[in-house]
């Protein structure tokens, strides 16, 4: 269990984050949601270990996060920060390569797992691309090539628990969108805990198990999509008008009512 | 799409692509090494070279070969890795293709220290034992490089970060100190200091004995074993510190090692043969070029080149204009100041968007 | 003339001391016969080149460094570099039997290694200035095996300096003299205490007017004027790169000191004014004509 305890989060007179209590479990995808400034990149970035709270405490497995180095931490959990880049030109299988390199692994079993992420992620014809040739949504699909084949040597390795995503589907085109979610499921379904930061409310509905709903550094709402996805809490988190429609199909549909 | 993922498994597998632009710069940096010891100002033929070898030799050319040529070209290895695989490590660590040795203040450092020995030496010298007197001023260099890289490295570093900004603009702020405190120190110069200031500056093999040889070999044997450990950090933090961290890099760990092993590769060079410009900048460029951006290969293969660049500029300007022997650095950056240009217009040229 | 049969004693005692050095050396040799065998020489230094083409060695000269300009046949020769940058196989490329060196060449590392290449190598006695010239004159006469001929050559050389001093010694005026080793865009340099400018200056009864400083330090237009020459000195290569001594004199700075009111510049060859050895006598004649022209009939060698 990836664990937030009593988390805040203090920059200079700034209240970032307050009172946060979050565990993150083997097997479930957690969408963390709500408007621009909320703390949902903060969220991630402390159970990442980037930051450190300035109060309460993060645990991961009951360990304190701190006491993890960064190379430990890495066969535990794998992210995908929210615009990767790359500033050398490695073809995109040299780039899935850096993820695997995280975990000690045979070098033997390098080569398939690179393989298998590239085709999760949808970029095995781009094996031989240059990361600095690809489109916007080329370049995500890689570096989430990238996250999942970190994962996965983590597993092999004895880790891989966590996935930590911030806006895996940002730059990507409606298909790559649900197939990257699917992904997401996929790491799921073999016992990985996933956190990932999303905006769009229906992916997220559609995909997720748990739907955190952030305001102004604080959880307001934490349950199943169809606890949390009220119109009356999405109205007050985001300060517009919401439809939420449960459609013939089982899927919630949430949508904004425009007024000009 | 069979073809592609034909293709992705081990056919064009960067260890074999790499394996001959390598294998190319090692026969380069072997055939510069021999003709180091073959070629000078003095003519020998192959004879007298394997005459050497026997102990046959007359006392000239035994002296020629195993006193002045063979010390001068493990100097040049020694100098010319040393360059370039700092170079390589602080382009990668800094994320700056324009990143050398000398912004980190390895080698405004080193001219510092080897300015106060010229120019205020005398007193200290006098009281060394006649055996040390020689080693006193690359020891002293030494001693100036690695003291204004940890002082750039500690004053960038605030709350436990090390900021890249900050160590760059440090890195020119004390640049600039040193550069002022070299002045001072030449204006209280008189006419031979000052001659002897200007010839260091622009460097040179040919004070290579084997004692200090051997030293810098050593620094820079053990500074490069370390940076080469470092190839698959300096391929994450390609993806930036963040990301770096992610994938299991201590990220500040890394920046303290990459200018700890490059101030001491540097620093030890610098102290035997002057700063010598451009190596530490170019040789990684060149080797990106050949072999692609993984640091595994672009260390190896810069450090070859470093290798054969030093090599190559030291034999010009042994025989260029014999007997007398200009500076290495006018070679290396009169040379390979514009071959680097052309190179780089060419790869502009090739590669530019949308052509 | 007591002064000087002193120095013939220590003479005898040099050589005594140049003989035994050279027998610690690993090719034991006599000084005499050593220098009678070395047909190539490399002389690093400009005073002992003039002094060893002074002695008729010159045809034996294979190299040079660059100090060495005087005499003009010296061009002819080889050039090993600047005297304290040789390079060791540069200098070996000559196949000397025997290298000259001043007391200041190096670097140390070149050194050795022409000391392990076995060439013999005759390091001359420290020292730049007047007192320096005589012992060097010595030394290379007896590494060359001429000392007669040295010691000829060191007789006129401080019977010269002797009949100078006598001459100079009636004249009362010390005339104040600046000395400008470069005039670039910058300030220009000027020699203060502790230099062969002034020391030559000293000799031919002038007065540096450049108090307080040491070495060849910028001097700001202010201390310029301040310092009021009477005369501006010149080395020949400084008024040449500055486009003749009539345009130093008149820049600002020094069109108003006594000098460029009264059009006193005086030019002479560089290495004869700066460089001590066999021409000092020739320079401090010249260069006090030049600053006393109400005595210059009655200065001569």
């Amino acid at each position: 269990m990836l664990e937030l305890q009593g988390v805040g989060l203090r920059r200079g007179a700034r209240e970032i984050l307050r009172g946060v209590d979050l565990t993150l479990r083997p097997g479930e995808v957690m969408a963390v949601c709500g408007p621009n400034g909320a703390g949902k990149s903060t969220i991630l970035s402390l159970m990442a270990g980037d930051l450190k709270p300035t109060a309460g405490s993060v645990a991961l497995d009951g360990r304190p996060l701190q006491s993890l180095d960064a190379a430990g931490l890495a066969v535990q959990r794998a992210v995908l920060e929210q615009s990767p880049q790359v500033s050398a030109p490695f073809l995109v299988e040299e780039l899935v390569g850096l993820g695997a390199s995280c975990a000690p692994i045979a070098v033997e079993d390098t080569a398939p797992l690179v393989r298998q992420a590239m085709q999760t992620a949808e970029v095995l014809h781009l094996a031989q691309a240059r990361t600095d040739r690809l489109s916007g949504g080329e370049g995500a699909r890689a570096h989430l090539a990238r996250v999942l084949a970190q994962n996965a040597a983590g597993r092999m390795g004895g880790g891989g628990k966590y996935l930590l995503l911030d806006e895996p589907t940002a730059s990507l085109d409606l298909s790559h969108q649900i197939a990257a979610m699917r992904c997401v499921r996929a790491a799921a379904a073999s016992g990985c805990g996933v956190l990932t930061v999303l905006h769009d409310l229906n992916l997220a509905a559609a995909f997720a198990d748990r739907i955190v709903l952030l305001s102004a550094g604080a959880i307001v709402a934490d349950g199943t999509p169809a606890e949390v996805f009220r119109e009356s809490v999405l109205s007050e988190v985001f300060g517009v008008a919401f439809h939420v429609v449960r459609e013939p199909e089982g899927n919630l549909r949430i949508a904004p009512v425009y007024r000009h | 799409m069979t073809m592609a993922s034909a293709a992705s498994v081990g056919s064009r597998n960067p260890l074999l692509r790499a394996g001959l632009p390598i294998a190319a710069f090692a026969v380069l940096a072997i055939g510069f090494a021999l003709a180091g010891l073959a070629f000078g100002p003095v003519r020998l033929d192959l004879a007298q070279i394997l005459a050497v070898f026997s102990g046959e030799a007359d006392p000239t050319t035994q002296a020629i070969l195993t006193q002045i040529r063979a010390p001068r070209v493990l100097l040049g290895v020694a100098v010319g890795a040393g360059l370039a695989l700092s170079g390589v490590a602080l382009q990668g660590i800094l994320r700056n293709p324009l990143a050398d040795p000398g912004l980190i203040g390895v080698t405004g450092g080193a001219a510092l220290g080897a300015v106060l020995v010229i120019v205020l030496g005398a007193a200290v010298l006098s009281n060394l034992p006649e055996g040390l007197r020689p080693y006193l001023l690359p020891f002293a260099a030494f001693c100036g490089a690695l003291a204004v890289t940890a002082f750039i490295f500690a004053f960038a570093r605030q709350a436990g970060m090390t900021s890249v900004t900050t160590l760059i603009l440090a890195g020119v702020a004390v640049n600039a100190i040193s550069g002022a405190a070299i002045g001072a120190l030449v204006y209280i110069s008189d006419d031979q200091q000052l001659r002897d200031l200007t010839f260091w500056s622009m460097g040179g093999l040919g004070q290579a004995n084997w004692t200090s040889g051997f030293i810098a070999t050593l620094c820079i044997l053990f500074a490069g074993a370390g940076l080469l450990q470092m190839a698959r950090a300096l391929d994450l933090f390609q993806l930036g510190e963040r990301a770096a961290y992610h994938s299991g890099v201590d990220v500040e760990r890394a920046k303290l090692k990459a200018a700890g092993w490059s101030a001491l590769a540097v620093g030890a060079g610098t102290a035997v043969a002057g700063p010598i410009g451009f190596i530490g900048l170019v040789a990684p460029h060149l080797a990106r070029l050949s072999v692609g951006p993984s640091h595994k290969l672009v260390a190896p293969a810069a450090a070859l080149i470093g290798v054969a660049l030093v090599l190559a500029a030291d034999l010009a300007v042994r025989t260029a204009v014999p007997p007398a022997e200009p500076p290495i650095g006018l070679a290396t950056s009169l040379i390979g100041g514009p071959f680097f240009l052309w190179l780089l217009l060419r790869y502009l040229r090739r590669s530019t968007p949308h052509a | 003339m007591s002064a000087i049969s002193r120095r013939f004693l220590l003479a005898g005692g040099l050589s005594a001391v140049a003989v035994a050095l050279t027998g610690l050396r690993p090719a034991p040799l006599f000084a005499g016969q050593a220098g009678a065998s070395a047909d190539r020489i490399v002389s690093v230094g400009g005073t002992l080149t003039e002094i060893a083409f002074a002695l008729g060695a010159g045809d034996r000269i294979v190299g040079a460094d660059t100090t060495s300009s005087w005499p003009p046949e010296v061009e002819q020769v080889e050039k090993v570099g600047y005297m304290r940058r040789l390079s060791a196989e540069g200098v070996l490329s000559l196949r000397p039997d025997l290298v000259l060196l001043d007391d200041n060449a190096g670097p140390a590392t070149a050194i050795e290694q022409l000391r392990a290449a076995g060439v013999r190598l005759a390091i001359a006695p420290e020292g730049t200035g007047l007192d320096s010239v005589v012992p060097k004159i010595r030394f290379v006469g007896e590494t060359l095996g001429q000392a007669a001929g040295a010691e000829a050559l060191a007789t006129r050389f401080e019977e010269q300096m002797g009949a100078l001093q006598g001459q100079l010694a009636a004249i009362e005026a010390r005339p104040r003299v600046l000395l400008l080793i470069s005039v670039g865009r910058g300030a220009p340099m000027a020699a203060g205490s502790e230099t062969a400018a002034e020391a030559i200056i000293d000799l031919a009864r002038g007065r540096n007017a450049i108090v307080g400083l040491t070495g060849y330090k910028p001097l700001s237009a202010e201390a310029a004027i301040a310092a009021a020459p009477d005369v501006l000195l010149l080395p020949q290569h400084v008024a040449e790169s500055a486009g003749g001594a009539e345009a130093v004199l008149q820049r600002p700075d020094l069109a108003i000191t006594p000098a460029g009111r009264n059009g006193r510049v005086v030019v002479m060859d560089s290495l004869k004014l700066l460089g001590f050895g066999l021409r000092t006598p020739e320079a401090v004649a010249e260069l006090a004509r030049a600053l006393h022209p109400e005595h210059a009939a009655s200065i001569a060698l």
